[in-house]
Parts: C-alpha cells; structure tokens; sequence
C-alpha cells in the first residue's frame, strides 16, 4: 500500500482573469500539486502571471476558474499561516524596524510582552537588533528585505510565498540573502514558493523549477532539481547545466508564440 | 568653513533668519512709507509701538477670538473631511456615487454663500466658525481622498497577507500614508481660512481682529489699523509654526 500524503497546496484547473474594460488573462489551466516542506522556484517571462499565482495561494484574490486547496481546504480569504513577502511596498515607511516586524502579531492582538518574545529573537537572527529604531529610508535594500522577512517569519507560518525578494539588490547582497533563505527553509522545513525572473536564484532555491509561457501563464515545463540546498550546489556543473536548460526552454518559448 | 559651521548651527540661523526677514520688511515697509508720504501708511515704528502698547487689554482679545475662530473651525473641519475623505478614497463604489456631488460644489466660491449663512446662523461665532468650517473641509476632503486613492494596492496586499481586516488597513496604511499630505492641505487651507475669517469678521460682529482692522480704519487711526495687521500676520505666524511643529511631531519618518 502506498502512502497517501495529503498535498500542502494543490491548484485544480486554475484560471484567472482580471475584470475590467479589456479583461487580461493571467493564468491558464494551472494544476499542481506541492507538499509540504519542499521548495518551488516559478520563473517566466515578465507579465506571465507569476506573482498572480502567489497571491491566489495567499487567499488576497480568487481565481476565475478552478480550485486553489491548502491542506485540502479551499481558501476563503488570506490564511493565518501564509506569509507574503514582496519586492517592494512591504514595509511600511511610517514604521520603524521593530514596528514593521511586530505589525503581523499586533494585527493579531498577541500581547506586547509575547511579541517581544517573538520577535526579538528572529531580529537577533538576522542579524537587526541593532537596527531597531531604524526607518526602512534609512536601511539598505538587503536590510529592507530582511525586516521583511523578520516579519514573516514572526507568525510561524507554514507556507513562504516571496514574489521576487531579491530583484532590487546588488549582486552580492543578492547571493548572501539567498544564503539567508536556504537556511531558514533547511532549518524551519516551511514549504516555500519563489517568483523569480533570475535563473540561478531559482536553481539554487528550488526543488522543483516550474517555468511558465508568456501570458496568459501556462505551466510549460516542471524540473525536478533535487540537489537544491546541498552545500557547495551554485558551483557545480549539474547547477550550470540545469541553468543553461532553462535558459534554452525559456528562449524558446519566446520564440514559439 | 565659517559658513558650514553656521548653517549647521539649525535653531540660532533659525532664529537669525526671521530677524533678517523682520528687518528686510521694517526697512521696506518704512521706504513705502517714505515715498508714498500719506497718513494711510504710517512708519513701521509708529505702528509697531502702537502694536507693543495697545496690544494688552486692546488687540488681544480680538487676537484670542480671531485665533480661536480659526483652530476650532481647521479642528472641525479635520474631524469631519479626513475620515470621509479617507473612505471615499479607500471605497471605489461609494467614492464614484460621491464625487459627482462633491465636483459640483467644490469649484463653487463658498464665500458666496455668506449672506445665508448669517441669516441662518446669526452674526456672531457660529456664522464664521460655519463659513471658515465649510470652506476648509472641502479642500481636505479632496486631498485626502485624492492621497488614499494614490496607495499602491499592492503596500494593502502586503499587510492584508499578515491578517489585517479593513480597520487594519485604515489604521496602519491608509491613514499614516495620507498624513502627511493632510497635514500640507491644512497648511494650504490655512492662509484661505485667515482671509474668509477676516472677510467675515469685517462683515458683521464686534470682535476678532477684522472688526479691530476695519474700526480703526473707520476712525482714521492708521497706527493702530497697522497694529491690528502686525497682529493678524502674527496669528498666521503662530499658526503656521503650530502645523509645522505637528507634521515634525507626527510625520518624523519623512525627515531622515
């Protein structure tokens, strides 16, 4: 008898449009199916609907057609365990460091004194403490993004959806806050979900690549890359190899209307 | 060197410009007089010695109706545009049933509306406090709507993903988002609140410093007419530095 495992996310059919004077497909017949505690990496061609695909998991907009489940369960409106996290506007300017971090657990009425308790910590982790009275106009880029992801991860959540986290940053900045994900996913065994238009971030994230058409986004390709998080895995040749596949697929379905 | 190390310096060169500026307006004000050499127009020293004499017990009750008029009016005015404006910029559907109404009377001179103001409400407090209200919460409500509707949808997205119910979002987003540019408004509205105040106080009534402006008018006394503006552009001074000192106090994380 084989096992049978509930998915962490399964998406049945799923089709969206966005309502207006000249309604836009986004998303065309999605179906996929992610367990819990693996990590996907969606890339595509700007425009391809990718960052729709998060915000349906997210519970922030519904689709047109088919079903988005989460542990089996349709969503309604934005789950407790789901943490968003985007390239830009997630914080809020009129908030300092430790404001933007605790705002998820005030927004959910835990006591000041817990959210101490919470957030001190992870701000600790990521190496924040000392950035505490900080504006986010004040901070760098990488910094920005670590508060956001402090955030994030103060409501313990299940499922990590990051539309293009680390697009805005230097090269370097880039490397070191991928670092920063990887270990958070090996060490907290959160499912996560990764928009990216940058090939190597989503080899190096990603256990399975999922690469989508020009809009309307279709799935075109599912990679498996199970090396994903093994130490020493950005230099390899299985790394380059797999990169420059992409490349090739994401080439050619730019030319293959 | 020298000029960083006094610029630097902020609160003295603060101070040190205003006195520049008084003294840039005395000597301009005093060659008018000069030149122009008419009764209407007396020196800057007459006036401002008739202004330090006359102040205490003869302005400074018109001075505390007049300033009093202004805030309670920015003040009722703020309780009634913001939220409404705030709504209305947040809520699409009730916003396009509103501003049809709202273009409609917007452009419309509300000073017009004076004469039935002070046969509805009388000519004492409550006509001025209602025209200068009516006047101000109109360019609030516009601005403000205009600033909530501006928010990019997706600075919601990131907070809705946290668990925030629409109070949330007004609280944490919307409202601290469009302060600052409220706060602008009410500086704005602040120069056309003085000018209706001064209308309306000169219209009808015995106090405030329009009243004061136009009675010694009436009986030729020029330096203390004068002393009446010394005191109205020191009213707009006041009220100018109470705003700014506010923004500092509630919009700081603008200023790094």
């Amino acid at each position: 008898m084989t096992e049978f495992k509930m998915p962490e996310i399964e998406l049945k059919n799923v089709g969206l449009v966005y309502e207006g004077k000249e309604p836009v497909e986004a998303l065309r017949d999605i179906s996929l199916k992610i367990g819990a505690g693996e990590s996907y990496s969606f890339i595509g061609p700007s425009g391809c609907g990718k960052s729709s695909l998060l915000f349906l998991i997210s519970g922030l907009i519904r689709p047109t057609r088919g079903k988005v489940l989460i542990k089996g369960k349709p969503i309604k409106k934005p789950r407790e365990d789901c943490a968003l996290i985007l390239q830009d506007y997630g914080l809020l300017p009129w908030k300092n460091v430790w404001q933007n971090t605790v705002l998820g657990l005030q927004i959910r009425k835990v006591s000041p004194a817990a959210q101490k308790k919470i957030a001190f910590p992870i701000l600790e982790e990521l190496g924040l403490d000392n950035f505490l009275n900080l504006y986010p106009n004040q901070l760098s880029g990488g910094q920005r993004q670590r508060v956001a992801i402090a955030r994030a991860l103060a409501l313990k959540p299940d499922i990590f959806l990051l539309d293009e986290p680390l697009s805005a940053l230097d090269a370097l900045t880039r490397e070191n806050l991928q670092e920063l994900i990887l270990k958070i996913w090996l060490e907290r065994k959160i499912t996560f979900l990764l928009v990216t238009h940058n090939i190597e971030e989503a080899v190096f994230l990603g256990q399975k690549i999922v690469v989508f058409t020009p809009g309307p986004g279709r799935i075109l390709s599912v990679l498996p890359n199970p090396e994903a998080g093994e130490p020493g895995y950005r230099y390899s040749t299985k790394f380059h190899r797999l990169s420059n596949k992409i490349r090739n697929i994401l080439e050619d379905s730019y030319l293959v209307p | 060197m020298f000029l960083k190390k006094w610029t630097g310096n902020l609160p003295t060169t603060k101070i040190g410009e205003y006195i520049f500026a008084f003294l840039f307006i005395v000597l301009l004000w005093q060659l008018l007089s000069w030149a122009l050499d008419i009764s209407a127009l007396p020196g800057p020293f007459i006036a401002l010695k008739v202004f330090l004499q006359d102040f205490y017990p003869f302005i400074a009750p018109h001075f505390l109706m007049s300033i009093y008029r202004v805030i309670l009016s920015l003040v009722i005015a703020l309780l009634m545009a913001v939220p409404l404006g705030l709504f209305l910029g947040g809520e699409k559907k009730w916003d396009r049933l509103f501003s049809p109404v709202i273009y409609l009377i917007y452009p419309v001179p509300k000073v017009a509306f004076l004469p039935v103001i002070f046969v509805l409400a009388g000519i004492g407090n409550l006509s001025k406090i209602l025209l200068i209200t009516i006047i101000i919460f109109f360019h609030i409500l516009v601005t403000t709507r205009d600033a909530a509707r501006g928010i990019s949808p997706r600075s919601i997205y990131s907070v809705l993903s946290l668990g925030a119910n629409r109070r949330d979002v007004y609280y944490h987003v919307i409202f601290p988002y469009c302060l600052p540019k409220i706060l602008t408004a009410t500086r704005i509205s602040l120069g056309t609140a003085i000018a209706v105040l001064f209308l309306s106080e000169t219209v009808a009534g015995s106090t405030g410093l329009g009243y004061f402006i136009l009675d010694s008018w009436y009986r030729a006394e020029y330096a203390q007419m004068f002393a009446g503006i010394i005191s109205m552009g020191l009213m707009g001074l006041l009220l100018y530095k109470g705003m700014d000192l506010l923004e500092k106090r509630w919009c700081h994380w603008q200023h790094y």
